[in-house]
C-alpha cells in the first residue's frame, strides 16, 4: 500500500517537473524566435507584433516567411533554428524607407502617434506633427490612420560597395 | 632569452612578388597645370560627405568644402582657390563604385606645392603638445597610407608609448614612400618627434624593408648626425608581402599579436605612415592643411614611370597630359598597388577619375580578363595566407550566404591582402567575395543592434501608454469619488435643512 503511494507521490512530481520543463522550454523558444525577429512591431506579419507572431510560430500557427522586414535572413534562421523548410518570403521586402508628414496639412488629431509603434512621432493636440526620421521604421501604419492623408514615404538611400562575387561554373 | 627564442619562432608568411614592371624614379615631380579639382562625396571607407557649400561660391586654399555625415570628424578641404563648379551631376568612379562629386573649376591653373624644408635651427621639443595637437586637427590629417583614420584621434587612443614610422611600402614596385624619404626625410622624422610628442610617447621607430640596403644607410646616417633624431631607432622587415601590413609590423618587430578586434593603439603603439609624417610636419610648423599627397604612376608599357606631387582631388586626365601618356592607349585604370589597389570601374570617364586621399599608385594597362574557372582544392591559398585562413571553405560559405558558419567566424582577421587571389591558379575573386561578406556581416549587425534599439522604444512606448491609461482610470476614479463625495455632502447638507426646517 505504502509502496503504491509512495509510486504514485513519485509521478506525480515528476509530472510536475515535465510540466514545468515543457512550459519553459516553449517559452525558451517564444525568446529564440523573437530575438531573431527585427522588432520593429510593425504588424505587417498580420499580428499585433513580433512577439504574438514569435509565439503564433512556435505553436506552429503561423508559417515562417511573414515578417516583412526580416526578409530572407530572418526565415533562414528561423529554418535552421525551427528545423523546417525555407520558404520564400510572403511579402518582398523593402527598401529602407522612412515617413515624413506634410506639416502643412495636418491637423493635429493625433491619430498617428497613438500607433507608431516606436513612439517616434511627435506633436500635441491641435499642433502640427512630425517623424523623427532616425527611429523611424517605416512601417506604414500611421499612414493608414491619418485623416487627411499627409503622410508621406521616403525612400532611404543604400550604400552597398561589394557584390556577391559570381563563380561561372558550367 | 625567452622573448628571443619567441621572436625566431615567428613565422613570416608572405610571398615575394616580382612583377615585370618599370619602378617610377625616385625624384619627385610636380604637377603644373590642374584644370578641375573632383572630389567625390564619399570616401574609400563608405563614409558619405555632405557639402557644405553651393554652386557658384567662390573657395579659398584650404576652405571645408564637405563634412562627413556620419560625423567622424572628417572633412574634404578645397586644394586650390577656385569656383565651385558642379555639385552631384557628375558621379566619379571610387574603387568599385562611382558616387556623386563636387567639382571646383581652380581660378589660376598653374599649380606649386609650397615646399617646406625642416631648419637645423628650429628646435622641435619647443612645440608645446596641444598646440601640436590642435595643429593635426586644424590640418584634418589622416592617414596616408590607405586606413584614412584621423591622426588626431590616434594621438588620444590609449596611452602610446611607441610611435612606429612605417616606410614598409610591401607593395610591388610602388615606391612613392621612399621617394619621400629621399626627398622629405628631416621633415618625416620631424613629424614623428612631433607625433611622440603629443602622445606623450617613449620611442620612435622607422620601419624598412630589409633589401632597402642604399636607403637604410642614408637613414642611419642622417639620424647619426643630426642631434635632435639621435634618439630615433632603425627596425626592419623581410621583403615580402604583406610585411607592411599594421599586424605583420607589430608581430615581425615587436613581437606583439593583434588579436581581430584590437588595434595597433591598444597596445601603445601609433603607427603612422611616412608621408603623413611629412603633413604633421607642414601643418605644425606652418599652419598648412593637407592638401596634397605623393603617389606613383607606372604601368604596362609606361616609359617614364614617375613619382608625383599633386593636390588630392586631380584628375587622370591632367595627370596623363601632365606625364605625356596618350589617353587614347590607356586601356585600363587601377587605383592604389597592384595587390589591394582596384580597378576602377569601366566606362567613367577619366575627366572625373581623381585622385583620393588614399590612392598611394595609379596604375596604367594592367588590367586582364582572366577566366575564372572551378576551385580544385589545391588548397593554395590555404598556404598563403598570411593570417592562416582558409579562404577555399571561407569563399564557399560566403557563397551560400552562410555567415554564421565557423569558416567566416574569423573573417575580421582577413586584411583583404589579395594574396589568395594572386595565388589562386582557377582566378576565383576570393577578397571580392570577402569583402561583400564582411559587408554583409557587418549589414546583419547593424540591423540587430537597430532592432534591439528600436524594441527598445518599443517597450518604452508600451508602458508609456499603459501608465497613461492607469494615470487616466486614477483621474476618473478621483474625479468619480470626488463627484460622490460631493453629492454625499449635498445630500447631507440638504437632510440637514430639512431637518432643521421639519
Ligand atoms: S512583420 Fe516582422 S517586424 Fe513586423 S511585427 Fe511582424 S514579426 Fe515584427
Ligand atoms: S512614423 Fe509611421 S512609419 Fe514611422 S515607425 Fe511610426 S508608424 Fe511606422
Ligand atoms: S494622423 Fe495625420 S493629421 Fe493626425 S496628427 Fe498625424 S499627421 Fe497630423
Ligand atoms: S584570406 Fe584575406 S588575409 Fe588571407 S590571403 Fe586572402 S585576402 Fe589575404
Ligand atoms: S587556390 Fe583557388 S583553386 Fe586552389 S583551393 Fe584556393 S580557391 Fe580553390
Amino acid at each position: 500500500m505504502i509502496y503504491l503511494f509512495l509510486l504514485i507521490l513519485t509521478i506525480a512530481i515528476l509530472l510536475l517537473i515535465a510540466d514545468k520543463f515543457l512550459k519553459t522550454s516553449e517559452n525558451e523558444l517564444v525568446t529564440k524566435i523573437n530575438d531573431i525577429l527585427p522588432q520593429t512591431q510593425c504588424g505587417q506579419c498580420d499580428y499585433p507584433g513580433c512577439k504574438p507572431y514569435a509565439e503564433a510560430v512556435a505553436n506552429g500557427e503561423a508559417e515562417i516567411n511573414k515578417c516583412q522586414p526580416g526578409g530572407e535572413r530572418v526565415i533562414k534562421e528561423l529554418a535552421e533554428l525551427l528545423g523546417r523548410e525555407v520558404l520564400d518570403p510572403a511579402k518582398e521586402k523593402k527598401t529602407p524607407q522612412v515617413v515624413v508628414i506634410d506639416e502643412d496639412k495636418c491637423i493635429g488629431c493625433t491619430k498617428c502617434i497613438q500607433v507608431c509603434p516606436p513612439d517616434c512621432i511627435i506633436g500635441a493636440v491641435k499642433k502640427m506633427h512630425t517623424v523623427v526620421e532616425k527611429d523611424c521604421t517605416g512601417c506604414e501604419l500611421c499612414i493608414e490612420v491619418c485623416p487627411v492623408d499627409c503622410i508621406d514615404i521616403v525612400q532611404l538611400k543604400q550604400s552597398f560597395k561589394y557584390k556577391k562575387v559570381k563563380v561561372n561554373i558550367d | 632569452m625567452l622573448k628571443k627564442l619567441l621572436k625566431q619562432n615567428i613565422k613570416t608568411k608572405g610571398l615575394q612578388i616580382k612583377p615585370g614592371l618599370k619602378a617610377a624614379s625616385l625624384d619627385i615631380a610636380q604637377i603644373s597645370d590642374i584644370n578641375s579639382l573632383v572630389y567625390p562625396l564619399e570616401d574609400a571607407k563608405l563614409n558619405t560627405y555632405i557639402p557644405t557649400v553651393s554652386i557658384g561660391d567662390k573657395v579659398k586654399k584650404g576652405q571645408v568644402i564637405a563634412e562627413a555625415e556620419n560625423a567622424h570628424g572628417l572633412k574634404i578641404l578645397a586644394a586650390l582657390d577656385g569656383v565651385i563648379e558642379t555639385i552631384d551631376e557628375v558621379k566619379a568612379p571610387l574603387p568599385q563604385k562611382i558616387t556623386p562629386a563636387l567639382i571646383i573649376k581652380p581660378d589660376n591653373k598653374k599649380y606649386w606645392f609650397d615646399d617646406v624644408f625642416f631648419n637645423i635651427d628650429v628646435k622641435l621639443d619647443e612645440y608645446p603638445k596641444e598646440m601640436i595637437f590642435e595643429k593635426i586637427v586644424q590640418a584634418n590629417i589622416q592617414g596616408l597610407g590607405g586606413g584614412l583614420f584621423l591622426s588626431a584621434k590616434k594621438i588620444l587612443g590609449s596611452n602610446i608609448e611607441h610611435i612606429v614610422l612605417n616606410a614598409v611600402e610591401c607593395e610591388p614596385i610602388l615606391n612613392c614612400d621612399e621617394a619621400v624619404l629621399y626627398n622629405y626625410l628631416a621633415e618625416v622624422l620631424a613629424g614623428g618627434i612631433f607625433l611622440k610628442n603629443a602622445a606623450k610617447a617613449k620611442t620612435i621607430t622607422i620601419v624598412l624593408k630589409e633589401n632597402k640596403k642604399d636607403l637604410i644607410n642614408h637613414i642611419s646616417h642622417f639620424v647619426k648626425n643630426n642631434e635632435q633624431f639621435n634618439g630615433i631607432n632603425l627596425a626592419t622587415v623581410p621583403d615580402l608581402y604583406p610585411s607592411g601590413a599594421e599586424k605583420e609590423i607589430l608581430k615581425h618587430v615587436f613581437n606583439t599579436k593583434l588579436t581581430s578586434a584590437q588595434h595597433a593603439t591598444d597596445h601603445g603603439f601609433l603607427m603612422q605612415n611616412v608621408m603623413t609624417c611629412v603633413s604633421i610636419f607642414r601643418a605644425v610648423t606652418c599652419d598648412l592643411p593637407q592638401l596634397e599627397r605623393v603617389f606613383s604612376v607606372f604601368g604596362k608599357n609606361i616609359e617614364s614611370p614617375t613619382n608625383l606631387v599633386a593636390p588630392i582631388g586631380v584628375t587622370v586626365e591632367d595627370i596623363l597630359a601632365f606625364l605625356k601618356i596618350d589617353s587614347n592607349k590607356v586601356d585600363s585604370i587601377r587605383i592604389g598597388g597592384l595587390m589591394m589597389g582596384e580597378d576602377i570601374v569601366k566606362g567613367t570617364s577619366r575627366k572625373h577619375s581623381a585622385l583620393l586621399k588614399s590612392s598611394n599608385g595609379i596604375i596604367l594597362n594592367t588590367y586582364e580578363d582572366k577566366e575564372v574557372s572551378e576551385c580544385i582544392n589545391c588548397g593554395e591559398c590555404v598556404k598563403a595566407c598570411p593570417v592562416d585562413l582558409v579562404p577555399n571553405k571561407m569563399f564557399k560559405a560566403a557563397q551560400a550566404d552562410d555567415f554564421n558558419s565557423s569558416y567566416l567566424k574569423n573573417l575580421s582577421e582577413c586584411m583583404n591582402c589579395n594574396l589568395c587571389n594572386y595565388v589562386c591558379p582557377s582566378n576565383i575573386d576570393l577578397v571580392g567575395m570577402f569583402k561583400y561578406a564582411k559587408q554583409q556581416k557587418a549589414m546583419i549587425q547593424e540591423e540587430q543592434k537597430r532592432a534591439e534599439y528600436i524594441n527598445n522604444l518599443t517597450q518604452k512606448k508600451i508602458e508609456r501608454t499603459k501608465f497613461e491609461k492607469q494615470e487616466k482610470e486614477r483621474i476618473k476614479q478621483e474625479r468619480k469619488l470626488a463627484r460622490q463625495k460631493r453629492l454625499e455632502e449635498k445630500q447631507k447638507k440638504e437632510q440637514e435643512t430639512n431637518e432643521t426646517t421639519a
